[in-house]
């Protein structure tokens, strides 16, 4: 008996591929009985196909509804089959014939599918059959690959795609057709999944061949029709199946584990360089998560019959992989022709010089490392104005880190330092003593400075030597020195990854000589760490956060197509800075006060502007080389790279503006002592900025310039430049001790060691006036200081009860005539009581009315100042009842752990290299 | 080409522009505020003086016991208190206390004594005006010769004494008195001219409460001719004295309280050298050698890390003393002598400027042998100005003076009663006073340049010098800043 045929072509849009697709239809070598056109565009057809019957549908109508109108007056039975094409599918002229055939041949067929090729290329296939993945992810079998009958065997398969589909329309009436409770990529898995639950087969017929443009997958159908984008599409399929083809008891776990495995899944995609699919994710997460209740009504039930299925036809890991390497090929063959096309690959065939290693740039950083012999760190912290010790293990500066309390004064509410982040990393070096890394930090740090710098260079030229002088000018700027042998730690590390700051973002921005990422994936790593350089300049230094914005927006505008990377650079940063950026604004109301630098405030003494770009030793005539790249830079205006040249003055310029006003401006600093309660801004890492960029313009000059010209530069800078600063650097003073990692005396330390929670009041006697800090007995570290504090403290003063009761406290003390001031102690938890600065005018008195004090008994001059117990027993605090986990933290946290797997290269993202040549190879193929 | 050169021009212009800028006065941008202190108004610690008590003999009576340390004769204590003094209370240390009553009080005592006035309103300001004591003692034996005098101490946990000798003949005792109800606990540095002296026995002296220690000096550091005593306690405040004793041959030629010196200062002023008998002095120095130690000098110390260049001006008080000038460089952490030369009799003040902050005193010799050979010598203590109205005690024996100097660069408008008193004065900047006073209570009251005075005493040529310093507890309006 024959067969019958019904064709059903559902339109969503009209066009050159439903023409397409009804010509390829009334060619069929073995015509459709009936035709039936279902269109859901929402426009009217306005004309008829023949004898093709048409059903004019709302726009809003869904593919299982556009054919359940179309088989509403289908007659069921075991020989009638439904033929559903989309209107982008148009089947070769064999294919209904073929499919016939292989039905003729092939017992309790359900459903059968031809084999899906791309209508621009025939011999590439795109879909034949359809499986998941052990995890249960939606897969096609094969996809992307050359047809070379690779694989014409294959018949039974879990699924098959609607798009061609030839269905029994007995069984598809039984089923109640394509489910409405799926999404519509999951339906035909659906639908096939259920044809096999009946005991009917679901096969693809490999020589059967339909030509389907994917116009959804590809997003060239309104997203309405797919319920969102292609990629959320296929999100919210995957997790339809897991909830409805899983056992019960999983899928009420998955369901319930849902929102952790969408982070989860989001973080892995940000480690597969795939952040564009993060919305997806995050969608997909919340639908299924949602709209639960309809993924279980649409469980089959068969829970047995569905294990056995997927036992029998779920991918196994190696097609999983295979599937993977070959999506990932195509994503690159794909990007390698757009880079092709701008005209990028030139860049490769440029000579960009040689490597770090062969340039033998280690015997530069290893005798820059000789010159800082005398920073060598010889004891575990580092100790000066401008620096204290952290705390003594890498959980305590993770607690501090983005956390909105602090155990400093009364007990603080409020954001952490965004700069407790780069302390983070900067102790993660060496957790098992966070700060040793401060000195180990201070003394590689030219070392570390020159390797950037030398990096940035390979943007601009490929010459060993100019690359040299460059990385060398850099390491040893006069300003950079300073910072570093004042021990100066934020200004330090933002000079440090500056270079490599510029580095990463030229190449996310494809600027520069040393080429730019070409694949989606390797622009994503250079974003990912450019966004964590940045972070840690602004953090560092919240001025030149505010100064590289303003070049990163040009460089932005300059590269617009890469807009949509570089926008992601600054998300870290913001991410970090924002908590106290509100907090400041609210406190001070003043929005300089964002430039607020963080670390221990020093005094920076303020002169007139001609000042500042002298050196701190202006008589140290050896620290004015930098004077002479200067000079050279002027240079630059005249090579062939004079608009580039000329922007970059622009830019050098604008930094030395942005330093005189940043020097000029004072931020309160009431915590501060004397000179200290105002403290002036500190240009040194906008002059470092300003080094970097000098640099950037002598290295233009010398690489334009003639060769004779360029040889005569070259012997200026090394002379007159490089070698004297060389030898100022070599001789300058270091400005900080090494000292044991500890901020408090031996006997606070003990009762620390012990976990005792008790306080230290710190008294200082200063110009007529008396101040008084309430400290942990375990001192206040480097990450303990707070700008939030610091500028909230005149407030807290004013009108904070705890703060006026320590206020008495203090005055009790200072009088030493209050009868209660034992029991104002125990109550207030204080233990012990420090005067630091014993030996200064005013202290005195202080000290004979501490001594005077029955409730005080001494325990002698401590390199801390003098110190006083109290001799009362003193009740221990309450630990606090303050999680160190905020919300805050946890979104700062998640950023940055977002960021550091976007920068981690995967095998995917570093295999592009070796394959660079095979993509072209393939097309020559393709095109012969 | 053209291009570039336009480019390399303006950027160069830019450049002039940026220089021409720099030499502008730019405004200082202010961002966040400070604190606006907390004023709490708290009643100070009731005022306690210490007076030393009588000289202190070494050797016993006979001068050969070793170890033994006993105080000879007794002090006449002076005390003068405020009218809205509360109470007063006074003991011997080591004794229970007892009331006493104002305002004045007059005594002898065996012992170091403490007296105490309490203000219960706390309202009053602590100073002179509330409380001031002295003590002096003529000394008469053969071993101990000479006029002593001190003003009674406010205990502190830190002070410098300037002066001694412990040269052959030259005897130095420190005496520190612990009036606290807790052991404290004794650090001493000794700065001579080759600087700070390592030696054992200065560090972790106990002193225990209601107690007073006496330290040789002459036995830890024999034969040092200059040096300066840092005294540092922990545990409770102490009261103390150098007491310097000289002899010449087998007789006893002068005994001294050395008080503490006013706090480092780049500005130190000297009142009360009054410089009698110069030509005897000259004729004792030239007729026998043992009189070589006649020669006033000036001690500085400088406590500091830097070099001091000082200059010192002593001034005379009219035309007939003409002083003298002398200049030198102090070594970091050193103490040095310079004699004060070629002075007349007068009356003079000893004005010093340094480059750095230091510590000075002045030793003055009193000589006369018109009847018989009588020397003797006292440590000027470098005293601080002060404003306001001030009290001083003095003694009904001999002939006082009280010395009063203006370091300050106004001129000081002030009144003065009492001792035989009662005058508006004026006194202009770097000038000087001798005021003749007679015994009693005498209170200057000064506009707020403010003025530094000692009170000379001279008994049968015998001198001492009780300074005029102002002690008071903290407490009235505290400026506290919690941080």
């Amino acid at each position: 008996m024959s067969s019958q045929v019904t064709a059903v072509v559902v339109c969503h849009d009209t066009g050159d591929y439903l023409t397409q697709t009804l010509q390829a239809l009334s060619h069929q070598t073995r015509p459709a009985d009936r035709v039936i056109l279902v269109n859901t565009s929402g426009i009217p057809l306005g004309h008829s196909f023949g004898s093709t019957q048409t059903l004019e549908l709302d726009s809003k109508t869904t593919l299982p509804e556009a054919l359940a109108a179309a088989t509403q007056t289908l007659i069921s039975s075991d020989t009638h089959w439904l033929w559903i094409l989309h209107d982008d599918s148009a089947p070769e002229p064999q294919c209904l014939a073929v499919l016939l055939e292989t039905l003729e041949t092939t017992a309790l067929v359900g459903a059968i599918a031809p084999k899906q090729v791309d209508p621009e290329q025939p011999r590439v296939i795109r879909q034949l059959g359809l499986t998941l993945t052990p995890l249960g992810e939606p897969l096609s079998i094969v996809s992307g690959e050359l047809d070379q009958s690779q694989h014409d065997t294959m018949s039974d398969v879990m699924a098959v795609s609607t798009a061609g589909l030839l269905v029994r329309t007995d069984i598809y009436e039984q089923l109640g057709g394509l489910s409405p409770k799926a999404p519509p990529l999951a339906a035909d898995y659906d639908l096939s999944l259920r044809v096999r639950l009946a005991g009917l087969r679901v096969m693809v017929a490999p020589a059967a061949r339909i030509r389907h443009a994917q116009l959804s997958l590809e997003g060239k159908r309104s997203r309405t029709w797919l319920g969102g984008s292609p990629k959320t599409a296929v999100r919210k399929a995957a997790v339809h199946l897991r909830l409805a083809f899983s056992p019960l008891w999983f899928a009420l776990i998955y369901w319930m584990l849902l929102p952790l495995v969408t982070v989860a899944r989001t973080f892995w995609r940000l480690f597969q360089k795939r952040p564009d699919r993060i919305p997806a994710e995050l969608l997909g997460g919340l639908w299924g998560f949602f709209t639960v209740a309809a993924r279980l009504s649409a469980r089959a039930g068969n829970s047995r019959g569905i294990r056995a299925i997927r036992k029998s036809f779920d991918a196994p890991w190696s097609t999983v992989r295979a599937a993977g390497r070959s999506q990932a090929d195509l994503e690159q063959q794909q990007e390698l022709q757009q880079a092709f096309a701008r005209g990028e690959h030139e860049l490769e065939a440029a000579n960009v010089g040689k490597s770090f290693t062969a340039d033998r740039g280690w015997l530069w950083a290893a005798l820059l490392l000789a010159l800082s012999y005398a920073n060598f760190p010889t004891a575990v912290a580092v100790v000066s104005n401008s620096v204290s010790p952290l705390a003594d293990n890498w959980w305590q500066v993770f607690l501090r880190a983005g956390s909105s309390w602090q155990p400093i004064g009364q007990g603080f509410a409020g954001p952490a330092d965004p700069f407790n982040w780069a302390l983070l990393a900067l102790s993660s070096l060496t957790p098992w003593a966070p700060s040793l890394s401060v000195g180990v930090l201070l003394f590689v740090a030219p070392a570390l400075a020159f390797s950037g710098a030398w990096r940035t260079a390979t943007l601009i030229t490929p010459k060993t030597w100019i690359r040299t002088a460059f990385g060398l000018g850099y390491a040893l700027w006069p300003w950079f020195i300073q910072a570093r042998n004042d021990a100066s730690l934020p200004t330090v590390i933002a000079a440090v990854t500056l270079p490599w700051l510029v580095f990463t973002i030229a190449r996310a921005a494809g600027l520069g000589r040393s080429g730019s990422a070409r694949s989606m994936r390797q622009t994503w790593s250079w974003v990912g760490v450019s966004g964590l350089l940045f972070a840690l300049v602004g953090v560092s230094s919240p001025v030149l956060a505010a100064t590289a914005l303003i070049a990163l927006a040009v460089v932005a505008l300059t590269r617009i197509k890469r807009f949509g990377y570089l926008l992601w650079i600054g998300l870290p940063f913001s991410a970090l800075y924002t908590p106290l950026a509100f907090n400041l604004m609210l406190t001070t109301a003043n929005p300089l006060a964002l430039l607020t630098e963080p670390g221990v405030p020093t005094s920076a003494a303020v002169t007139d502007p001609s000042g500042l770009l002298l050196p701190v030793h202006p008589l140290d005539f050896m620290q004015y080389g930098y004077a002479v790249f200067g000079l050279v830079a002027l240079f630059a205006l005249l090579t062939k790279r004079w608009v580039l040249a000329s922007v970059m003055w622009a830019f050098a310029l604008l930094v030395v503006a942005i330093a005189v006003v940043h020097w000029q401006t004072l931020f309160a600093n009431p915590g501060g002592l004397g000179d200290l309660e105002w403290v002036a801004g500190s240009p040194s890492t906008l002059l470092i900025a300003l080094g970097l960029v000098l640099l950037g313009l002598v290295a233009i000059a010398a690489e334009y310039a003639k060769p004779s010209l360029r040889m005569f530069i070259g012997l200026v800078v090394m002379l007159a430049a490089v070698a004297p600063m060389a030898l100022s650097a070599a001789t300058a003073a270091r400005n900080y001790n090494f000292a044991d990692d500890r901020v408090v005396p031996w006997l606070l330390e003990a009762d620390a060691q012990i976990g005792k929670n008790v306080k230290v009041l710190l008294l200082d006697a200063r110009s007529g006036e008396y101040s008084a800090k309430v400290l942990p007995v375990s001192g206040l570290q480097l990450e303990d200081n707070s700008i939030a504090y610091r500028y909230s403290l005149a407030e807290l003063n004013r009108s904070d009860p705890a703060y006026k009761s320590m206020a008495d406290l203090v005055a009790a003390l200072v009088s030493a005539n209050d009868d209660t001031l034992a029991e104002s102690l125990t109550e207030s938890h204080i233990a012990y009581v420090l005067v630091p600065s014993a030996a200064s005018e005013g202290a005195a008195d202080l000290i004979n009315s501490l001594d005077s004090l029955t409730e005080l008994s001494s325990a002698g001059s401590t390199e801390f100042g003098r110190l006083w117990r109290v001799t009362a027993p003193v009740d221990e605090a309450l630990a606090e009842d303050k999680s160190p986990w905020s919300t805050t933290k946890l979104v700062q946290l998640s950023i940055l752990v977002g960021f550091i797997l976007l920068a981690v290269p995967t095998n995917g993202s570093r295999s592009r290299k070796s394959k660079t040549a095979e993509i072209f190879i393939e097309n020559d193929g393709d095109n012969s | 080409m053209i291009r570039r050169i336009l480019a390399l021009i303006g950027v160069l212009g830019l450049l002039a522009a940026g220089v021409w800028a720099s030499t502008l006065t730019l405004p200082k941008l202010y961002v966040g505020g400070l604190v606006d202190s907390n004023q709490i108004d708290v009643k100070p610690r009731d005022l306690a003086l210490v007076c030393p008590g009588p000289v202190v003999r070494a050797g016993g009576a006979s001068g050969t016991e070793l170890g033994v340390l006993d105080r000879v004769g007794l002090a006449k204590v002076q005390g003068r208190f405020g009218s809205s003094v509360d109470s007063i209370s006074g003991r011997q240390v080591g004794s229970e206390p007892t009331n006493l009553n104002g305002p004045s009080i007059g005594f002898d005592t065996s012992k170091p004594y403490v007296f105490v006035a309490a203000d219960e309103s706390g309202q009053m300001a602590q100073g002179s005006a509330m409380a001031t004591a002295s003590q002096l003692q003529l000394v008469n034996n053969a071993r101990i010769k000479g006029l002593v005098g001190a003003a009674c101490q406010k205990p502190s946990s830190e002070f410098w004494l300037v002066g001694g000798d412990t040269t052959t003949g030259r005897e130095s005792l420190l005496l520190l008195t612990n009036p606290s109800k807790v052991d404290a606990t004794v650090n001493l540095q000794v700065l001579s001219t080759e600087g700070e002296l390592k030696i054992s026995g200065l560090t972790a002296i106990s002193v225990p409460h209601e107690d007073t220690v006496i330290i040789p000096i002459s036995a830890l550091a024999p034969k040092l001719s200059t040096f300066a005593v840092h005294v540092q306690s922990t545990g409770g405040a102490l009261a103390g004295w150098l007491q310097q004793k000289a002899v010449r041959g087998t007789s006893a030629a002068g005994v001294d309280f050395i008080a503490p010196v006013a706090d480092a200062s780049k500005n130190l002023v000297i009142p009360g050298f009054l410089v009698r008998g110069v030509k005897d002095a000259a004729a004792l120095k030239k007729a026998n050698p043992d009189f070589a130690d006649l020669t006033n000098v000036l001690r500085v110390t400088n406590p500091g890390d830097e070099p001091a260049e000082i200059t010192a001006q002593v001034t005379g008080s009219d035309s007939k003393t003409f002083g003298t000038v002398l200049q030198a460089t102090i070594e970091p952490r050193s103490t040095i002598d310079l004699d004060i030369k070629g002075l007349a009799d007068g009356d003079y003040a000893i004005f010093i400027e340094s480059s750095a902050k230091i510590f000075a005193s002045a030793k003055l010799n009193r000589t006369n042998k018109t009847a018989s050979v009588v020397t003797d010598f006292v440590w000027l203590p470098s005293v601080s100005a002060e404003a306001g109205s001030r009290v001083i005690n003095v003694p009904a024996a001999g002939i006082s003076k009280l010395a009063i100097a203006n370091p300050t660069e106004k001129t000081v408008e002030y009144s003065i009663n009492g001792g035989g008193l009662a005058a508006n004065l004026k006194l202009a900047p770097g000038a000087l006073v001798s005021l003749l006073v007679t015994g009693g209570a005498v209170s200057i009251t000064a506009s707020d340049a403010g003025l530094a005075a000692t009170l000379i005493v001279d008994v049968d040529s015998t001198i001492a010098a009780i300074p005029m310093v102002e002690y008071r507890n903290l407490g009235g309006l505290i400026s506290v800043v919690i941080r």
